[in-house]
């Protein structure tokens, strides 16, 4: 994958600084088990499983010659997000996310013979997806209560709903040994195809306040998104960067 | 002492016949004995005269005391002041209505309520806490409202120890009793509880509560739990602010004018200076400075290795970077398969083959005749190799 843009790594820098210097959050903003303010600043780190949908042609062709499907890249997914509340029961969140899984394969229905024994023709196949989306989330419950105007009291639980749109940064290669169908004969190659696209994605999670200011949080998201393939793949419909993701994570209040 | 005529609850003028000794109800012992008045901080001093010192006196009513101010040396003015509690009519001023006192739960505190109406339209109501304080005075608040607008108004008045000197009918009246005066102002000057706040609630008006809570001036060992009770007891926010503030004094000051809590004023630096129209926290923020990103980029991990004829060991992987070298124009065409396009290379050399394979070392393989470039990872189109169709056996 070829480096970040700048803006990119901006963005991550906008989310690394309330981390970095939490030095206006940190100072006495909270009492025992409240704060003296709602919070104005929520930071997230989550980590969990991600399932590409991997649907579309491109996935299904290549389970056809190769051995790997498009559920084979699922796995590990990692994220951050950087939320504000906005009302009182709706934040506007930035986040980044990274999914990404490289797998072997061979051809199924061709060998190659080696000193008269048969060899498998492998590749390795690296599909990553790196989401970047600004959201809303809605809290079905109140997350706090203000009790006067110096006293913020979190709630044990916060369940809620959300939605998100940004783009994702998308990468699939395949390198390794290929047959070419015309001679058959094997060569070695990469191909590759990666870039943005616009994306979307719905949300449903859970908040747990395990002290005044941290939390736990649990979510489910679904991601869609689809982008054109660069000119390694040809003929195909658009990739399928789409997907399922389970994550659980800690938020700290500030 | 205009003022507190205009406050105490009068039911009779009793004069005590001097040198006789009666007995105050256990709530009123902590009062007993002589008091100057001193202003109230920041507050102007209330209208009328406020320099005399007062005595409160016992009566044969352990209900009732006699307040007689002091002038000279000479009582000039006696008011019987009664906590039983019974509301009773008063004409006074152009305005009727009624008055009562009672005490707290725990004998500590006294509450006043008055209700009068001077025209048709014009009601003037009062409420108030007579307490002891922490440092042994007496403050004695008032809230009191006309129509929509309230005022406070705070009396506090320091005991005087030598009472021959300003009385000697209080120092009679008194005499042997020193300890049990100081005793009783001990226990009514302890720290208010949150009982005490929900109970005064129900009593007095919410300026009042505030008035006398920051007369205190002590805090309380707040937590989300204590907060939500205050709240849940129906403690307004007001008065909530105001316990919010007093205990944590370091981030909060009192506006002893406006009686509310606000955040403490403090120069910092621009980085870390909240936005919002209240000011800036307390100076509690630690050495913590902005700190640097280092931005990564996504560096090829790739495969490579390559193989001698005959045999070949473990591959060795070569992470190598990124380069349009790598792509040899192959491509995947949906329908017809992988085909492979410009950069093709016939020239001899071994193949290379992916270090991706799970199994690590495969042992020996051939080599293959007519290969493509090998080494580094670095793919070299076609390789001279050929493949066949899989056998199902």
């Amino acid at each position: 994958m070829k480096p970040l843009p700048r803006w990119f790594v901006a963005s991550l820098v906008l989310l690394a600084v309330p981390i970095i210097d939490p030095a206006p959050a940190l100072t006495q903003n909270s009492g025992d088990g409240f704060f003296f303010s709602r919070p104005s600043l929520v930071v997230n780190v989550h980590g969990g499983f991600a399932r590409p949908q991997a649907g579309g042609d491109l996935f299904s062709f290549v389970s056809e010659l190769l051995t790997v499907e498009g559920s084979d890249f699922q796995g590990f997914v990692g994220g951050a997000t950087v939320a504000v509340p906005i009302r009182d029961r709706i934040d506007a969140s930035l986040s980044v996310e990274y999914t990404g899984r490289t797998r072997n394969s061979e051809f199924h229905d061709y060998v190659e013979e080696v000193n008269g024994v048969d060899r498998p023709i492998e590749q390795t196949n690296r599909f990553q997806r790196i989401p970047v989306t600004v959201n809303a989330a809605y809290y079905l419950l109140p997350r706090g209560r203000s009790i006067g105007s110096l006293a913020w009291v979190p709630e044990r639980y916060a369940p809620y709903v959300g939605l998100g749109a940004g783009a994702v940064r998308y990468h699939f290669s395949q390198a390794g040994d290929f047959v070419d169908m015309d001679d058959f004969g094997i060569f070695v190659d990469r191909l590759e195809s990666e870039g943005w696209a616009p994306a979307a994605r719905a949300f449903v999670g859970f908040e747990y306040s395990l002290t005044t200011r941290f939390g736990f949080t649990t979510e489910l998201d679904y991601l869609w998104s689809r982008a054109e393939l660069q000119r390694d793949f040809s003929d195909f419909e658009n990739i399928d960067l789409s997907g399922f993701s389970a994550s659980a994570g800690l938020s700290l209040r500030l | 002492m205009a003022v507190l005529a205009l406050t105490f609850a009068i039911t009779a003028l009793v004069h005590t016949e001097a040198g006789a000794q009666t007995t105050a109800g256990p709530g009123w012992t902590a009062w007993l004995g002589c008091w100057e008045p001193i202003p109230a901080d920041g507050l102007p001093a209330p209208d009328g005269d406020v320099t005399s010192p007062v005595c409160v006196l016992p009566t044969g009513d352990p209900d009732a005391v006699e307040l007689a101010t002091i002038e000279g040396g000479q009582v000039v003015e006696r008011d019987l002041v009664s906590a039983d509690g019974v509301e009773r009519p008063l004409e006074r001023e152009g305005c009727t209505g009624v008055e009562s006192a009672s005490w707290s739960a725990d004998g500590t505190r006294l509450y006043q309520r008055s209700e009068f109406a001077c025209t048709s339209e014009l009601t003037r109501g009062s409420s108030g806490i007579f307490a002891i304080l922490g440092n042994g005075e007496w403050a004695t608040v008032h809230a009191v409202s006309v129509g929509s607008y309230t005022d406070v108004r705070v009396l506090r008045y320091r005991p005087i120890s030598d009472l021959e000197s300003v009385s000697a009918e209080a120092a009679l009246a008194l005499e042997g009793r020193a300890m049990a005066l100081d005793a009783a102002r001990t226990a009514a000057g302890a720290p208010p509880e949150f009982s005490d706040v929900v109970e005064a609630t129900t009593r007095v008006n919410d300026a009042a509560i505030e008035g006398w809570l920051i007369e205190h001036g002590q805090g309380f060992p707040l937590n989300a739990g204590r907060l939500v009770m205050l709240a849940d007891a129906g403690v307004s926010d007001r008065v909530i602010d105001v316990i919010v503030a007093l205990s944590y004094p370091t981030v909060f000051a009192i506006d002893r004018s406006a009686r509310e809590g606000r955040e403490r004023t403090v120069d910092r630096p621009p980085l870390s200076r909240p936005a919002g129209p209240v000011a800036v926290l307390d100076p509690f923020y630690g050495g913590y400075y902005p700190g640097r990103y280092r931005g990564g980029y996504y560096g090829g991990s790739y495969y490579g290795g390559g193989y001698g004829g005959g045999w070949y060991g473990a591959p060795v992987i070569v992470p190598r970077e990124q380069s349009q070298d790598d792509d040899n124009g192959g491509r995947l065409v949906k329908g017809r398969g992988y085909s492979r396009g410009r950069g093709s290379d016939d020239s001899a050399g071994p193949a290379s083959r992916p270090s991706a394979s799970p199994s690590g070392s495969r042992g020996s393989s051939g080599s293959a005749s007519g290969a493509g470039r090998s080494s580094g990872g670095s793919s070299g189109g076609s390789t001279g190799r050929v493949a066949k169709p899989r056998s199902n056996d």
